[in-house]
This record gives C-alpha cells, structure tokens and sequence, in this order.
C-alpha cells in the first residue's frame, strides 16, 4: 500500500462544525444513535442472511480520506448498505456512501439511508466529506448501475464522466476499488414501472419491479437471501497518471482502467461463489 | 471605501445635479480613477451617524439599542413606517420619556416605502441627517396574504432604498435577505454557500425578497465606492410571535412530510444583531448568510420542542397546504412545504472570515429559549 500525504491539500470547502448538537448529527444528516442501534442488526443480516465474505479489506488506509469506488447493482440499494456494515466490521471504519438523488430523496429510504451515513452524491458534498477525513464510497455506474435488469447482472455500465476521479485528482485522495457481488440477486430487477409517473415521489424516476415487489406490498422490499462477496483491489493513487483536474483524457483512461478491474474482479467472485442462493 | 468625514452637507438639489452628472461620466472599466472622483467631488455622509430604516420593528428595534451601547456611533437616524418612539416602548415604560431617555442619540422619522416618491423623502432625511452608514431591515418577517403590499415594500422598497442611498451619499450599507432565497432543493449540497444561486420556490414572497438580494448585488457592483453587504439570515428563533418560525412552532401541531426529515438550523435574534453590527463595523461587502449554529432533524426539533409533527404525504401535502394557507387556516404558504422536506443548511464560514464573529448561542439553547418562551405565553 503506497503512502499518502494528507496535509498537502488544504481542504477547501472544509467542514463547518463537526458536531455541533448534544445529539452528535453531523450536517449530512447521520445520526449515531441510529447507527449504534442498527449497527447489531446488519451484522446478522450479513452473517446470517448474506453471508458475506469480505478480502483485502487491509488495504483500506484505517484513516484519513479515502474514496472506495465500488459497481452497483440491484433494484434497491442494498450494496450500499451492505458495504457500509461490511467495511465498519472487518475494519473500524465507518464509510459514506455517495448516493443518487432517488435513492436519497425517497421517503423513508433517503432519510433512513441519511441517517446511517449515505450522503447525496455530487462533488460539493464529497468535497467536504474528504475534507472531514472520511471514506466515501461512489458508485460511478449511478443509476444506470441500479436500472440494470437482471439479464445484464454482473456487467458494469459505463463510468459515467469520470467524476470521482476528478475529485480524486482535486483533493489528492487515494482510490481503492471495491468489486461487490450479491446485490443483483438480493433485489433481482425484472422491471421499471414508468407509466403514471405522477404517482411516484418526484425524484424518482422509476418504480422497480422485483419477483416479490410490488407482488407482496411493503413485505416485497426484504432481501432475497443471496451470498454476497465483497474484494478490495489494491490502492490506486490518481497523481501517478494525471497532472491535473482538466486533463479529461488521461482522468477518462483511469476510470476505464478501474472499471477493468473492477470488471474483471466481478467475474471471478461470482465463479467463486458459486450458487448465488444456497 | 470612504472613510473621511465631511460634514458640510450641500442644498438638496445642487447635489442632485452633481450626482446625475457623476453617473453620466462614469466609466465601468475604470473603477479606481472613479471611485477618487466620488471621494473628492460627491458629498459624502458622516460615519458617526447610522441610519436603521425598518427600525422599530423585531431586527431593527434590537440593532438601535445596540448602537446606542456604541461609542463610535454619535447620532441614530430611525426611519420606520410605525411613528415614533411609542413604538420603541416595550411594555416596560409607561413612561414616554424614560424610552426617550434610553435612547439620547435618536432622531426618528416616518416613512412609507410604498409611496412614490419615497426615494427623494428618504434621501433627504439621510442627508440631512448626514448619515454616512444605513441598515437597510424593512422586510417583513412573515409571508402575508397582502402580497402586492409586500411586493411594494420588498421590491420597490428596495429600489427606493438604494436609490436614496446613492443620493445621500451613504458609504456604508448592511441589507437583509434570507436563506429561504436559496430554496430547498433536493439537489441542494449538505451546506448552502453564499456563491450558491438563489433558487426561491415560485413563492411571491420568497421571489420578492431573492429580487430585493439580487437588486442590492447590482446596486454594490455598480458602486464600488459603497461597502455594501447582505446578510441572509437563517430562520430565526424565538422572536415576536408573528414572525414565520416562531409562529409554525408555537402551533401544537406542525407540518411536516411523511418520510422525510430535514435537517434544520435555528439562529437567536441576538446573533442576527450581532452578525449585522459586525457586517456594519467590518464594512463588509458582498452576501453573507448568517445562521445559527447546530443542526438537527426537523423531527428532533419537534420532539425538544414538545410538537406534534402533522404528516402529510409529500405527493398532496403541498396542495394541501395550499389550500387551508388560501382558506386562511395555516400560517404556511403552498410554496413553502419544501422548507420541511429537503435540505437547506447554509454555511457560515463567509461570516466568521469577515467579522471574526460565530453565533454565540447554539441549537439546544435556542430552541430551549423558544420552548421556555412559548411556556412563559401559554401558562397566563
């Protein structure tokens, strides 16, 4: 794991204050009682229903900022979740997912997903995230990740305008990618409701359709037992390649590298894991 | 910036015609050469002497008394539509004079900004008052059903303002606006920056005062020579009862969406002057927001504050408001349900580079404040 120098950038849009309430909520909207109170909970989730099998999680700097870059797959965002309690078991570390404005902006879920430590994806938040000296985990595949439907599972989309890599290279932060295996067959995508629109909270821009949802009501949303696998790629560090944020070429061949492995970590957990069920 | 002192105010109308003049043959290119020509050939009004239009409502009343604590300060201009001291008595004085006594520095002067013409009458207080510095606080605090008033004392008002502004020769100006002017927005970031566009709901009363904020931000580019500031103020808790927040909390129940849950910032009056002051004393210049520190989720708002949330589904809920805010029944306009269902934190670290200054009192306390205030009300 290559070292990495935390006081060159100075942090600009640093954080405001920390925590500034007896009730310990950071700005973002995480509350710690609730990830406290749930933190036992996901814990069984993942033992006992995932059965999640973490590697390489020590390649994970233990802290200073850092941005997991992870593929995305599944009708809801499980992945998200399950990476969250994952990494804070296996090292301490309490990460934050960057996520897309439907999910966050969902009732109930985006305020749930709040609490527990998700933030709203955009490079404004991220910024001062890193600045804080926190994980962020980022999902460039976005939406088109969670629209997948089941036929595409396990093939990543495109890395959208490589982003995070711009907010790499800006707050000179180190990338770890992050291969995720089993959010596809926890909520398998088999259709996007779309018609009635009107219907639907306004940021969201479909209704997702799994075997049990919306079948089974409320009841549709639980889990299908899959078996997840979670792989930490080695650490990349953005600056070896790319001068500078407006190099867009070189910071487009970096997404498209990770993506690669990325890609090709998938395929080997899934041949590893063997059934997705049992 | 100003800052010698020239007392000799000139005739009324000379100054008019120096001052028409000065604006034909100014060049925008050229700021520095026409900022010596203001310094040396425009009248230019005391320092010593502030005027406070808006000055006896809630902001205004509190920002008097606090220059009148100030030694820098020699004589106090109020201008308010509400006539004289009467209003400055609190309750606590039967006794006209003990208030006069209370505030030796004060002239005051009434005034209808939604006159015509309230311009030139207010350029000819300031300037014969030889007031150099003015807070600018006429903005109501409450939306109101009387919206083409509002409009008339927000937008116009303003225009009004700026204009005796520039007429009297004033150096100094500290405007108000609002957080609110931001809008909530589901893309808004977690902290709302003053760089931030202003991106109001189609309220009217939002969009008049984003249009006041926007109008001052003209006025201080094309018056470099002018340290112009606007404080965007954050919601503000506890003040007089008909004020938007304290109002929507001193109700038993209290909107709010179903599945969402906002994080809320509450700032004390008492920082919102000493955040003005400090903009005033920094000749601060550009928007500053001003808000309180803390935050918390709407819903644990509720629950220290002993509230019961209302929730309404987010798909009708604003139609619902809507409609009992026409019926008169709620004291929250359609537009603003939005306050109540995405973010709109803003961030304060402009204000604390400019004037050193922080709010002094944070969440718990404010809204301790507001539930001990409100006990104090409904007990008798």
């Amino acid at each position: 794991m290559s070292k990495h120098e935390h006081d060159q950038w100075s942090g600009e849009g640093a954080p405001v204050d920390d925590v500034a309430d007896d009730a310990g909520f950071d700005p973002f909207g995480k509350d710690p009682a609730v990830v406290a109170a749930m933190r036992p909970r996901l814990h069984t989730l993942l033992d006992k229903w995932f059965r999640v099998v973490v590697e390489g999680e020590s390649v994970l700097p233990p802290a200073g900022r850092v941005i997991l870059v992870a593929n995305h797959g599944g009708a809801l965002p499980w992945d998200a979740l399950v990476l969250m309690s994952a990494v804070a078991r296996a090292t301490g570390r309490e990460i934050r997912p960057l996520v897309e404005d439907p999910v966050i902006g969902a009732p109930f879920l985006g305020t749930l997903m709040s609490r527990l430590g998700s933030v709203r994806a955009s490079q404004d938040n991220a910024t001062r995230l890193l600045a804080r000296g926190e994980a962020c985990l980022v999902f460039p595949e976005g939406l088109q990740g969670l629209g997948k439907s089941w036929g595409r599972r396990h093939q990543l989309q495109r890395f959208g305008r490589g982003g995070f890599v711009r907010l790499a290279v800006r707050t000179k932060t180190l990338l770890v990618p992050v291969a995720v295996v089993g959010g596809e067959e926890t909520a398998p995508l088999v259709g996007r409701f779309e018609a009635l629109k009107a219907l639907l909270p306004d940021t969201m821009p479909w209704l997702p359709i799994t075997p049990t949802f919306p079948l089974l009501g409320p009841l549709g949303l639980l889990p299908l037992p899959a078996r997840w696998r979670i792989r930490f790629g080695e650490p990349i560090d953005p600056r070896k390649t790319i001068k500078d944020e407006g190099d867009a070429v070189a910071i487009n061949a970096l997404a498209a590298t990770i993506r690669d492995r990325l890609q090709k970590d998938v395929h080997e957990l899934v041949e590893a894991r063997g059934s997705a069920y049992l | 910036m100003a800052t010698k002192k020239t007392t000799t105010a000139k005739p009324a109308t000379k100054q008019t015609t120096t001052a028409k003049k000065k604006k034909a043959t100014a060049t925008t290119d050229d700021v520095d050469v026409d900022v010596v020509e203001h310094r040396s050939s425009k009248r230019v009004g005391s320092d010593r002497v502030v005027a406070v239009i808006g000055a006896f409502g809630f902001l205004g009343r509190r920002v008097l008394a606090r220059l009148e604590e100030d030694n820098e300060v020699d004589r106090i201009v109020a201008v308010d539509v509400r006539s004289g001291i009467s209003s400055l008595d609190d309750g606590e004085d039967d006794d006209h004079r003990a208030v006069l006594l209370r505030h030796p520095k004060l002239s005051a002067h009434t005034l209808d900004l939604t006159t015509p013409g309230a311009d030139r009458e207010l350029a000819d207080i300031l300037r014969t008052e030889d007031a150099g510095a003015l807070f600018h606080l006429a903005f109501l605090s409450t939306p109101t059903h009387h919206q083409e008033m509002a409009h008339e004392l927000e937008t116009i008002g303003t225009h009004y303002v700026l204009n005796a502004a520039r007429e009297a020769g004033i150096t100094r100006l500290v405007s108000l606006s609002s957080t609110m002017c931001y809008g909530a927005r589901p893309d808004n970031p977690a902290f709302l920056n003053e760089d931030h566009p202003l991106r109001p709901p189609p309220s009217r009363t939002l969009k008049d005062k984003a249009d006041a904020d926007e109008q001052v931000r003209r006025f201080a580019a094309e018056h470099k020579d002018i340290a112009v500031s606007i404080a965007r103020l954050g919601a503000m808790v506890p003040t007089a009862k008909d004020h938007f927040w304290t109002r929507i909390f001193s109700r038993r129940l209290v909107p709010a969406v179903l599945g969402y849950d906002p994080m809320m910032q509450f700032l004390h009056p008492d920082d919102a002057v000493e955040a003005l002051l400090g903009l005033w004393r920094a000749r601060a210049r550009g928007h500053v927001n001003v808000v309180g520190r803390g935050y918390l989720p709407l819903s644990h708002v509720l629950t220290r504050l002993e509230r019961a949330p209302l929730y309404l589904p987010a798909a009708i809920g604003s139609s619902i408001i809507g409609t009992l805010w026409q019926a008169q029944l709620i004291d929250m306009p359609q537009h603003f349900f939005g306050f109540l269902r995405w973010p709109w934190l803003a961030d304060d670290k402009r204000l604390k580079a400019i004037t050193g200054f922080s709010p002094r009192h944070d969440l718990s306390t404010v809204l301790t404040v507001l539930a001990a205030s409100r006990t104090a009300k409904e007990q008798p």
